[in-house]
């Protein structure tokens, strides 16, 4: 700590030391020296003054600056939680709006769109990576009734706070709900992956939908975030079918094409090839 | 044959070790280390490295924390080559990585590794390298192979050929006291001594070139800079002030110097080209001002004041003289560095009496504490910022200590004899 430990003594056995020089003015006024001495003590008074008053003065420097740096904390939180309530109003409003308009038509065009996307652009990266020809999204028709309050990011919160609660099934019914409501949403991408997860997670398991749900994600989104993860996924998913040779594979093809990126994902098929093959 | 060269090798290692004044010794790793295996390479017949390569490489990735070694006593082969390696008796010993190499020495003076990295769940060569030194420097080579394979697996540069400097202290008979400028690569060994004196030594620190340092001497009984050039050995005197001279720091382009000086009454920072001399008085203030640091686009200093009652790091620019606090957590921040990327302070910190070694994110304004003992000062950081070195008590010595900036990995370098203190990380060097 070269930040002067023997600087502070210094300092403070200055300002010691004015105090004891300040303490001794008692003055007999009929010797000879009283004048000099009255005028020696109150130097030294003021010097003790002047380092109090310094003392003073940088108390409360830090305490403007600390304010200073409280209050630009408060302004901004002040204007965050005006943004997010101005957010929610303006939800609130348009969405009831929207969701009357909105349901079966959309949701027809979208299925359509989905469909002759993933044939143009995902085709190819779903042969290479996982060698099969599913680019249809898997059907979500039967899918019961589920509350929507017309937002869509609070929908899928919605959802995910069922997964986190662990309430699999129901998860399960309100991200096929999201799929069907939002089919190029931007949290879309991320229901399918849960939805694989899902599938793996309840019992009995449905490897077939989760395969299926996976696997879309993978042609239709094959830039997003979630794809090392999913491809993981699926190669577990795989290995519990008995695919063992497409489970290596797809894991191997993992660790190839994202292990100069760190993604989490590489790590984790490292180390399912490790433990089961 | 083998063997004993092994053997011998061993028996170099050990004594080499035992002269150097730092020794390492890994008190936290992180949770779930890359199992790896470092083959010993293989030799070209006829000739003699002084050092074993392979255990370099090893006890450097070691001193990472990221990554777990296997024993060479484990091993069921010793190839020497990708050909050679049977993928199925790695994966039995749970290794995920597998290092083999040999050495040739071509001609009297350059020493060669050709080395491969496997990855043993996918059965691939992952890395292919040659790399040559003269053969006098078989220890640079092994740091080399290992910053090439660190890079490799975790993306971040390696800093395993950067050096270090500290001071040390032994007491002598007669109430005297013996300083010595100490210079050693970033493991310890090579450890030379750059400067002797009687009086203290203090705030050693490298030009960004690494060829040049400066420090604080007291050997004309007052503080004093100095730059030394490290391949000349040529000093020069750059300040004798009266009062302090303390805290030098090279700007990030290596033309000025930022410097504490109390010429003028209280500790004032203040900036010193290095081509002219000229002097700028950066800071004016009759509290203490002290411990500068450059931000990395030498556009602002960061730096202690107690001005506000106590210190805490503030931020001054250069050009229009504004000063900002950035520190508001904790009532004691001083003697902080800058990361390398600027986003974040590592600074010795406060926390209920102990002082530790803290990093502040600038961006979120948050403080961790990296260190547990009390203490704690002089936190210098590693180029690729994956570890910053710092001063610590240990058994009532002073001693150096290394910490990962995420908190997760912990050594000590604990010095053979006398107190250690003021670690500076080098810059990476060519």
């Amino acid at each position: 700590m070269q930040f002067t430990k023997p600087l502070f003594l210094l300092l403070s056995a200055a300002c010691l030391s004015a105090q004891l020089w300040a303490q001794a003015p008692v003055v007999d006024m009929n010797s000879p020296r009283a004048g000099a001495e009255s005028n020696r003590s109150m130097q030294g008074e003021i010097y003790q003054q002047l380092q109090q008053l310094r003392q003073e003065m940088m108390t409360l420097r830090g305490i403007v600056e600390e304010q200073e740096h409280q209050i630009s904390q408060l302004k901004q939180q002040g204007l965050d939680r005006y943004i997010d309530l101005d957010r929610r109003l303006g939800s609130l409003t348009t969405g009831a709006a929207g969701a009357v308009v909105g349901s079966s038509s959309t949701v027809a065009n979208a299925a359509v769109d989905a469909g002759s996307d993933a044939g143009i652009t995902g085709e190819a990266a779903v042969a290479a990576v996982t060698g099969a020809d599913v680019v249809n999204p898997p059907a979500v028709s039967a899918v019961p009734a589920v509350a929507s309050n017309g937002n869509e990011s609070s929908d899928y919160t919605d959802a995910y706070a069922l997964v986190r609660s662990g309430n699999y099934d129901q998860a399960i019914t309100s991200f096929l709900a999201y799929v069907e409501r939002y089919p190029s949403g931007r949290y879309t991408p991320n229901a399918w992956y849960w939805l694989g997860e899902l599938y793996v997670a309840v019992k009995p398991q449905n490897l077939k939908a989760s395969t299926d749900a996976f696997q879309y994600l993978l042609s239709k989104y094959p830039d997003h975030d979630k794809v090392p993860a999913a491809m993981y996924k699926l190669g577990t998913v795989y290995f519990l079918n008995g695919n063992k040779q497409k489970s290596q594979e797809l894991l191997t093809h993992v660790i190839d094409r994202y292990g100069s990126t760190g993604n989490s994902a590489v790590n984790k098929s490292r180390e399912f090839l490790r433990k089961n093959f | 044959m083998f063997k004993q060269i092994v053997t011998v090798l061993a028996l170099v290692l050990a004594g080499n070790f035992a002269m150097a004044d730092l020794t390492i010794e890994i008190n936290k790793g992180k949770d779930d280390p890359v199992p790896i295996a470092i083959v010993p390479f293989g030799w070209q017949p006829g000739v003699a490295v002084a050092e074993d390569v392979a255990s370099i490489i090893e006890m450097d990735l070691h001193r990472s924390g990221q990554f777990a070694p296997l024993s060479r006593g484990d091993m069921l082969g010793r190839p020497r080559n990708a050909s050679e390696v049977y993928y199925r008796d790695w994966k039995s010993l749970g290794v995920d990585y597998v290092v083999v190499g040999s050495l040739t020495q071509d001609g009297p003076n350059a020493l060669t590794a050709n080395y491969e990295l496997l990855d043993v769940n996918t059965q691939r060569v992952i890395l292919t390298g040659t790399e040559s030194v003269s053969v006098d420097k078989p220890r640079y080579l092994a740091h080399t192979v290992s910053d090439k394979i660190y890079e490799k697996l975790t993306n971040i540069r390696g800093a395993f050929r950067t050096q270090l400097l500290y001071v040390s202290a032994v007491r002598e008979g007669g109430n005297r006291t013996r300083f010595r400028l100490l210079k050693s690569d970033i493991d310890g060994a090579n450890e030379s001594v750059l400067f002797d004196s009687r009086e203290p030594i203090m705030a050693p620190t490298w030009a960004p070139d690494g060829k040049t340092i400066a420090y604080v001497s007291f050997e004309t009984s007052r503080p004093a800079i100095y730059t030394q050039n490290l391949l000349t050995g040529v000093r020069k005197q750059l300040t004798s002030f009266r009062g302090l001279n303390s805290s030098p720091v090279f700007s990030p382009d290596g033309t000025q110097m930022a410097m504490v000086l109390s010429k003028d009454g209280s500790p004032d920072i203040y900036v010193m080209d290095l081509a002219s001399g000229s002097l700028q008085q950066v800071t004016n203030h009759f509290a203490i001002d002290t411990e500068p640091a450059w931000m990395p686009d030498g556009k602002s200093l960061i730096f202690t004041s107690d001005r506000g009652g106590k210190p805490q790091i503030y931020k001054v620019q250069l050009g229009s003289g504004a000063v900002d606090r950035m520190t508001f957590i904790g009532d004691y921040n001083a003697r902080a560095r800058v990361l390398p990327d600027g986003l974040g302070l590592v600074l010795v910190h406060r926390n209920s009496g102990n002082f530790h070694i803290a990093v502040q994110d600038l961006k979120r304004n948050r403080v961790e504490i990296l260190t547990t003992t009390n203490l704690d000062e002089s936190p210098s950081v590693a180029p690729n910022a994956s570890m910053l070195l710092y001063a610590t008590q240990y058994d009532g010595k002073g001693v150096l200590a290394a910490v990962s900036i995420d908190g997760g990995v912990k050594y000590r370098l604990p010095s053979r004899f006398g107190d250690v203190r003021e670690p500076a990380w080098s810059p990476f060097l060519q």
